[in-house]
């Protein structure tokens, strides 16, 4: 074993020596937090409406689906392992929401968290037990999860039925019970729980560390004797729910079950983990922190429409900007650092 | 070094944005699929052609495209609204109908002044929204219709023949309804057979790859029946390499340019030119007018808030009309004359 | 110092170590061509017009861009990287080749120029795409698919919303032409396969990129020149790009951003297929060769079947997905991601 390997494994235990290192290691989370600082006050110099109540209550519902299917794809990453069907399950998910309102009313919630913990586990299963490579096999899923998702809704982008309206309008509440909520909408507290509770998982339970360690360095975690084929089907577990999850909000947010819905969203996920710090290759990351991610890549989004940039050049910006963010946030500290 | 590249980066950046930065004006929104498709464009241009007739410095146009992204569609829409207040009028084609209801819902609540085109969903219309000026649309049924009789009476033998199907892109709202009058004009005329359908997903090189998968099979084909001008002319394409083209009808819809020389030189046996600068032009106009107060939603007539527009049908016979019509003079529209694009009204159950 | 500047003897030793080890891995190799050849036999049998001299044209034909698409990746993904740009910077390259030919909207005759200055173009990006991934010391995941968004964006902007179409006489000969029963753009494809095996097998560079991906900092502590070795990878990618991006115009005649779309995926889907694996080090471009060849007769298949559009994702989703199952290195010792 390596001694990068030694010292991967052991900051998933989070101990320093002293405070200067604690400071060191964190720095590239405070440049993180530094750019999205930075870009929110660029673009409200611009328009001030930036900061308002409004634009604020939009970013949180923008970065709902956003964030809990990138902690769900930021736990795969951190077995070195990728997960390309979360586009296609929250489409699914969506479709299949709109459906069931009819028939099953408030347990459809249920029931498709249900479906992403299968369609998780199924991934889990297929490159766990299989040994397919996780690129092939969530390749595989996405289009077979893609395929039921026009199957369902009959080739069809489906509305939801005013009928069916009293079961997703709590999401333009403003207060649970006596407690208002301010600008903050309850599908981000969504959001925010499922990401606290991933993380929560990831760093205290053994298995949530193993995740960790299958990525620092799979051969020596199998030599420890940690239970890697159960980390890695419930990471992928977690990542079916994340997509699950999304594609509800999605549906709950739009009020309609398209099958293609999601279908963008895969690839801005794992971008968004990988600017909230999770490295692709995988042992490194932090859950908490992919919110930061996430915020980057809705905050450039959001902020591109409020100062009028030219729709040419919207794709060019937002190329640029995505640059700029991971460039700013690189951890080029640590010379041996293999990054891919 | 890092530090003064990141923040060369950041003063470029600024600089940039200073220059793209909104003022006091009004911002005319057009929110679209795509700055790649030719006929979503056709909307900017008449956006734009609108904009020319208001004083200069009173607004700007504004594109929103969203990438086939229904999510981004909204959002970017609720982003806008959130940053200019009352200052923006919008303009939308949705991606897919459904989108509309969120898209109402969030100008309602901003009580900003709005047009929507080609499809909203069922039960939704803009009687339901104080702020929704009206909803315009070709007749996309009727359109997926026309262009098949077009097609099926092309044949050697009018109205018997095989065809294969290109549909756009699967579950999206413009396919449906196209889909949905090919449907009908096949229940019409027993004497076609189709031999297969695919998805082309708007996409000019995957209808080039089925079609000449399909020609590897099926060696009598009369014609195809194809969603879009961009999937058509990959079509062509295709034939042209087997040496088949003009000996197999396709269709397509959008009327843009290239498709219409098609149909010129007989490549195509139709397109149908929706006319996306009338659209956007009037569907500017209309929420312009409301937007400062010339009229009202609320006391509307029907015909005005949901209305049909003529789409030309091209072929070889209305060919040199269109020419005449929209090529060797481009129309100049009298936007004040909000009456001219209702071609009839629409129905509402 | 030797006369490519790298010294070393235990570099050349280590290179060597990992060619040997790839002659090993050819033999575990032939699972994919023994899939390959299964799929040929079965559709033969099951697909009406598979087997005839059309079709086996169409679909050396349909494999071109696939092809060459997947000899750049081949070597981007031995290195254990990705390179995600191809769906912008394919359709930019195929936007600007159409605009300086013989063509309907722009008065530029630049003929064979044009090509050349295309293909330049895929080059050039690669190597921006390779500079800031090897000194910003960024993933490369996320530094080509930003690149692929500013290169779409740029595409976009060439024909500001009207693409262009070709009216140049020789793109027309190139993609209805054959020579020996192959159509022309396939002898590109080919050409560009061949000078892949090339790199790959006869050149020091190609030792290096297999050992890059098999263990970096081993590789690094032996001498090997690791910034170059990369840059000089993703500089072959954009131009196999550059060079996929105009056979797509050829194909299609016009010039539109939507040629580079849906061609990264299934490039990657060929390499990992045929036994590249993504975690890097192992397999090459023969693989790759065989995985786009297999990737290709599914989709013809596929459609010459007629199987409902709803569910042809599924099937495809599938049948890769078992092909993979089957032919995946298995032991204890073997790791998977």
């Amino acid at each position: 074993m390596s001694n990068s390997a030694h010292h991967d494994l052991a900051t998933s235990g989070r101990t320093w020596a002293s405070g200067r290192s604690w400071l060191r290691d964190n720095m590239s989370r405070f440049i993180s937090l530094a750019s999205i600082v930075l870009l929110v006050i660029i673009f409200t110099v611009m328009n001030p409406n930036f900061l308002g109540a409004a634009n604020v209550r939009n970013l949180l519902t923008d970065i709902s689906p956003l964030l809990v299917m990138s902690c769900g794809v930021a736990l795969v990453l951190l077995l070195g392992s990728i997960d390309l069907s979360m586009g296609s399950i929250a489409s699914c998910s969506a479709v299949m929401l709109t459906l069931t309102f009819t028939c099953a009313g408030w347990w459809s919630y249920a029931l498709i968290f249900l479906f992403g913990v299968f369609a998780g586990f199924l991934n889990g299963i297929l490159h766990a037990k299989l040994k397919v490579p996780s690129f092939i096999a969530t390749l595989s899923t996405q289009s077979i999860w893609q395929s039921a998702a026009f199957l369902l809704s009959g080739g069809q982008p489906l509305t939801l039925i005013p009928k069916n309206w009293g079961y997703v309008n709590w999401v333009r509440a403003k207060s649970i019970g006596p407690i208002p909520l301010g600008p903050i909408p309850p599908l981000f507290l969504i959001g925010l729980v499922l990401m606290i509770v991933y993380y929560v998982y990831q760093s205290r339970t053994e298995t949530g560390k193993t995740m960790m360690a299958l990525g620092a360095n799979e051969r020596a975690a199998r030599l420890i004797g940690l239970g890697i084929n159960r980390a890695k089907i419930v990471a992928f577990t977690f990542s079916g729910i994340g997509a699950a999850v999304a594609g509800m909000i999605f549906a709950v947010k739009l009020k309609s079950g398209i099958p293609t819905v999601g279908e963008q969203y895969n690839l801005i996920a794992i971008a968004s983990a990988a600017l909230g710090g999770v490295a692709l290759t995988g042992g490194r990351g932090h859950i908490i922190l992919v919110i930061l991610g996430v915020g980057l890549i809705t905050v450039i989004q959001n902020g591109m429409n409020v100062i009028a940039v030219d729709g040419f050049w919207q794709q060019i910006v937002f190329g640029l900007l995505v640059l700029a963010a991971i460039y700013m946030n690189s951890d080029r500290r640590r010379r041996d650092l293999v990054v891919k | 070094m890092k530090k003064l590249f990141s923040a060369l980066l950041v003063a470029a950046f600024a600089a940039t944005m200073v220059i793209a930065a909104a003022g006091e004006k009004l911002t005319i929104a057009v929110s679209i699929r795509s700055m790649s498709s030719e006929y979503h464009m056709q909307y900017v241009a008449g956006a734009e052609a609108f904009l020319k007739t208001l004083p200069p410095g009173t607004a700007e146009v504004q594109v929103l495209p969203c990438e086939s992204n229904d999510d981004k569609q909204i959002n970017d829409i609720k982003a806008l609204l959130a940053s200019r207040g009352k200052n923006v009028i919008l303009f939308v084609d949705p991606n897919n109908a459904p989108n509309i209801t969120a898209i109402a819902e969030a100008c309602e609540d901003a009580g900003v002044y709005w047009c929507s085109a080609w499809n909203t969903p069922e039960g939704i219309t803009p009687f339901l929204y104080e702020y929704w000026v009206h909803h315009q649309s070709c007749d996309g049924v009727k359109q997926g219709y026309d262009i098949a009789v077009n097609l099926f009476n092309s044949f050697k033998t009018p109205g018997k023949g095989k065809i294969l199907v290109m549909q756009g892109m699967l579950a999206n709202t413009a396919n449906t309804t196209r889909m949905e009058g090919l449907d009908q004009a096949l229940k019409e005329y027993p004497g076609i057979e189709v031999l297969d359908s695919q998805a082309g997903d708007w996409d000019t090189k995957k209808a080039l790859n089925i079609m000449e998968t399909w020609l590897a099979r099926y060696n009598d084909i009369d014609g195809v029946w194809c969603a879009s001008d961009g999937m058509a002319l990959g079509i062509v394409q295709a034939l042209k390499a087997k040496g088949l083209e003009k000996k197999v009808g396709v269709t397509g819809v959008d009327g843009v340019m290239d498709a219409i020389e098609a149909v010129g030189t007989g490549d195509l046996v139709c397109t149908i030119a929706n006319n996306g600068w009338m659209q956007g032009g009037y569907g500017v106009a209309y929420a312009y007018a409301a937007y400062t107060g010339k009229i009202s939603p609320a006391t509307m007539t029907p015909r005005e808030r949901m209305f049909y527009t003529n789409g030309f049908l091209v072929n070889a016979e209305t060919l040199p009309q269109y020419r005449k019509d929209f090529i060797e003079s481009v129309p100049v529209y009298d936007y004040n004359n909000l009456d001219f694009p209702i071609a009839r009204p629409m129905e509402v159950e | 110092m030797d006369k490519h500047g790298y010294s070393s003897p235990i570099a050349e030793e280590f290179a060597q170590e990992m060619v040997r080890r790839n002659k090993v891995d050819r033999i575990v190799a032939m699972a994919p061509v023994g899939i390959l050849l299964f799929l040929v036999a079965l559709l033969s049998i099951v697909a009406d017009g598979f087997f005839t001299g059309y079709n086996i044209q169409t679909i050396l034909g349909q494999l071109s861009i696939p092809l060459v698409m997947s000899m750049g990746l081949t070597f981007v993904i031995l290195l254990a990287g990705t390179d995600l740009s191809g769906e912008g910077l394919g359709g930019f390259v195929g936007s600007i080749v159409i605009l300086m030919v013989l063509n309907t909207k722009t008065d530029l005759d630049m003929g064979l120029w044009a090509i050349l200055i295309a293909v330049a173009a895929g080059l050039v990006v690669g190597i921006i795409s390779g500079v800031i991934h090897v000194y910003g010391k960024m993933p490369s995941f996320i530094v080509t698919y930003a690149m692929s968004s500013i290169m779409a964006g740029f595409a976009v902007l060439s024909y500001r919303g009207q693409p262009a179409m070709s009216k140049y006489e020789f793109f027309i000969t190139l993609s209805r032409g054959r020579f020996l029963g192959i159509p022309s753009l396939t002898w590109i494809a080919l050409a560009i396969f061949a000078i892949s095996y090339v790199l790959q097998e006869r050149t020091r560079f190609g030792e290096y990129v297999f050992a890059i991906g098999d263990n970096e900092r081993v590789a690094k502590n032996t001498g090997i020149n690791i910034n170059r070795i990369k840059i000089l990878v993703f500089a072959w990618s954009g131009l196999c790009i550059g060079v996929a991006g105009v056979l797509g115009a050829i194909r299609i005649g016009r010039g539109e951003v939507v040629i580079g779309k849906d061609t990264v995926f299934p490039a990657i889907t060929a390499v990992v297929v045929g036994g590249t694996p993504l975690t890097g080090g192992r397999g090459g471009v023969v693989h790759s060769l065989v995985g786009a060849l297999i990737v290709t007769i599914i989709y013809n298949g596929l459609i010459l079947l007629g199987v409902s559009t709803y569910i042809q994702a599924a099937i495809q989703g599938v049948i890769i997905i078992t092909a993979v199952a089957l032919s995946v290195k298995r032991g204890r010792k073997v790791v998977t991601k």
